[in-house]
């Protein structure tokens, strides 16, 4: 029994894996126009940089909300690089789909559509992994250990990171899907896009940690998944999360992926009905 | 004239096609609305820890970040297509249909679309110089009010010029998104003061992509902070200079264009 339920996920593994290198090799294709686009980024994060330098100058304070400014660069940086390895963009993929109708051949197909996506998805992932977001991290130690003589968290840490930011991309995965059944109602999903991630930008702590905000947001952020997207996994590498406060961050995290795929499962069976309803 | 004429044809068509999907026009409108509104909160959230920002206040941060949006706003309603010569239009040979008609290939690129979503960044930049001039009491006189509006003006042929000019490459490299996009990018450090930033990005940003020229430096006229002719002054002398570099580029560019296949 055990054997045969571990050969069938094997299997499963084959039948969706190709998926992953699909999209990877796409990926290489398109290099010149990505590495741009990752500059691009940076330069975002540049500006985010000198703001807080201005802010620290500016306040008189060695610390705010908790964060002295070396802190607030780790949690910069960091919050960029945990970001780029979130977010898939797997809402954008479904409205392409459902726009140019290629959706129906994959609904013909035998594979179930979401697992498929997940797989298209960590292609993406692994991709950013490699190029770039390994060598800015690299980067980013070097230089902050020649400038600040500030060593990596400690190797227990990073793994609890990881730990950390694996759910969270789950978290974010699920979340896309369920925001990706919207493209089954409106054709307008470019704009719905630029609303979801600049409202994500905000409330995973990406632009700011959440510390920040007032307090009524702050607990009202305690019941929504996006604080566990993002700001977790940054707080756990900043060890500001640790001991007792991880399990529990981790505990809340795994709810949220259980609520959301449930939520994706019921999301996904009405837009499907919607669909066969305007086909025929 | 006849191209003014021209315009209000293609114009009337974008509008018609709006009426039909009002839906999609306001989904536009809030998204660009909330993009900017991120901005504007983690301003606020972060003068609750300080005083003022390298001695700018709340509300002139505010008008510097509102004013940085009208010129941005204005060149999105109406050159938003130049980005697909950038994108597509060299590779897949869409530029031939312009060169076959009488009619000057830059303005029917232009003229081929009107951007509605840029709307709602004009409404945000009107909103916050509206605010922070009525906090801050400066009150704007009609010699002011002109130099309001040519400023804006210039702040969007730079806009246009930066974006045209980057485009244009396209001719030589089929494809050049990427080199705009980031260029492009960098017209976000001009919504804070320059004074945040290093000598090499002040300098970039005043003299090679020169977006400082576009909201920094006019703004700060209108607050009371420095002299017209060194800021507004300066912005129109560079927006001429752009503007006639991107044409010439682009016409340069027009003649290797050679269409997709052979």
């Amino acid at each position: 029994m055990d054997t045969q339920k571990k050969s069938s996920l094997r299997q499963k593994f084959k039948i969706y894996w190709p998926f992953a290198v699909s999209e990877i090799q796409g990926a290489l294709s398109y290099r010149g126009r990505f590495y741009f686009f990752i500059l691009a980024r940076l330069f975002n994060i540049f500006i985010t940089y000198f703001l807080w330098k201005a802010i620290f100058a500016s306040s008189g304070q060695e610390i705010i909300n908790g964060f002295t400014f070396n802190n607030m660069v780790g949690y910069i940086f960091i919050s960029y690089i945990a970001a780029d390895l979130i977010n898939s963009g797997a809402s954008r993929y479904i409205g392409y789909e459902v726009v140019d109708g290629s959706i129906a051949i994959n609904l013909i197909r035998p594979i179930n559509y979401r697992i498929r996506l997940f797989f298209t998805s960590l292609g993406n992932i692994i991709c950013r992994l490699i190029m770039p977001t390994l060598p800015i991290w690299i980067c980013y130690t070097i230089i902050r250990y020649i400038y600040a003589q500030e060593l990596p968290p400690a190797f227990s840490t990073i793994i609890q990171f990881f730990f950390s930011l694996i759910l969270s991309f789950l978290i974010m995965f699920l979340f896309e899907f369920c925001f990706g059944m919207l493209s089954f109602y409106t054709t307008y999903i470019w704009g719905l896009n630029v609303v979801k991630y600049s409202v994500l930008r905000f409330f995973t702590g990406e632009l700011i940690p959440i510390t920040f905000f007032p307090t009524v947001i702050r607990k009202a952020l305690r019941f929504m998944p996006f604080s566990l997207m993002n700001y977790t996994p940054v707080m756990v590498y900043l060890g500001k999360i640790s001991g007792a406060e991880y399990w529990k961050s981790i505990a809340n995290q795994v709810l949220w992926v259980v609520l959301l795929y449930f939520l994706g499962s019921f999301l996904w069976s009405r837009a499907i009905k919607r669909l066969t309803i305007l086909g025929g | 004239m006849r191209y003014i004429r021209l315009y209000k044809v293609f114009l009337l068509q974008y509008l018609k096609a709006l009426m039909q999907s009002k839906v999609d026009f306001f989904v536009g409108l809030i998204a660009f609305f909330f993009t900017q509104l991120a901005g504007i909160v983690f301003l606020y959230l972060i003068f609750e820890h300080i005083p003022n920002l390298n001695g700018w206040s709340f509300e002139q941060l505010l008008f510097i970040y509102g004013f940085a949006q009208l010129p941005r706003g204005i060149d999105h309603l109406f050159t938003d297509y130049i980005w697909m010569l950038a994108m597509r239009m060299v590779i897949r040979g869409e530029f031939d249909k312009y060169l076959l008609r009488p009619i000057n290939p830059l303005f029917q690129l232009i003229a081929e679309r009107f951007q509605p979503d840029a709307i709602g960044e004009i409404l945000v930049g009107m909103i916050l110089v509206v605010t922070s001039c009525v906090k801050m009491e400066i009150k704007i006189g009609f010699f002011n009010s002109i130099v309001f509006v040519v400023s804006i003006v210039a702040g969007a042929i730079i806009y246009t010029a930066i974006k045209l000019f980057f485009a244009s490459i396209a001719f030589w490299t089929k494809d050049s998104i990427g080199l705009l996009q980031l260029v492009y990018e960098t017209a976000d450090f001009a919504k804070y003061p320059v004074s945040i930033y290093d000598k090499k990005v002040r300098f970039i940003l005043s003299y090679i992509f020169p977006f400082a020229f576009v909201a920094f430096y006019p703004a700060s006229y209108f607050i009371g902070k420095a002299k017209l002719l060194t800021t507004v002054g300066i912005e129109v002398l560079i927006a001429i200079i752009t503007i006639t570099i991107a044409y010439a580029t682009f016409n340069k560019g027009l003649t290797i264009y050679e269409s997709a296949g052979n």
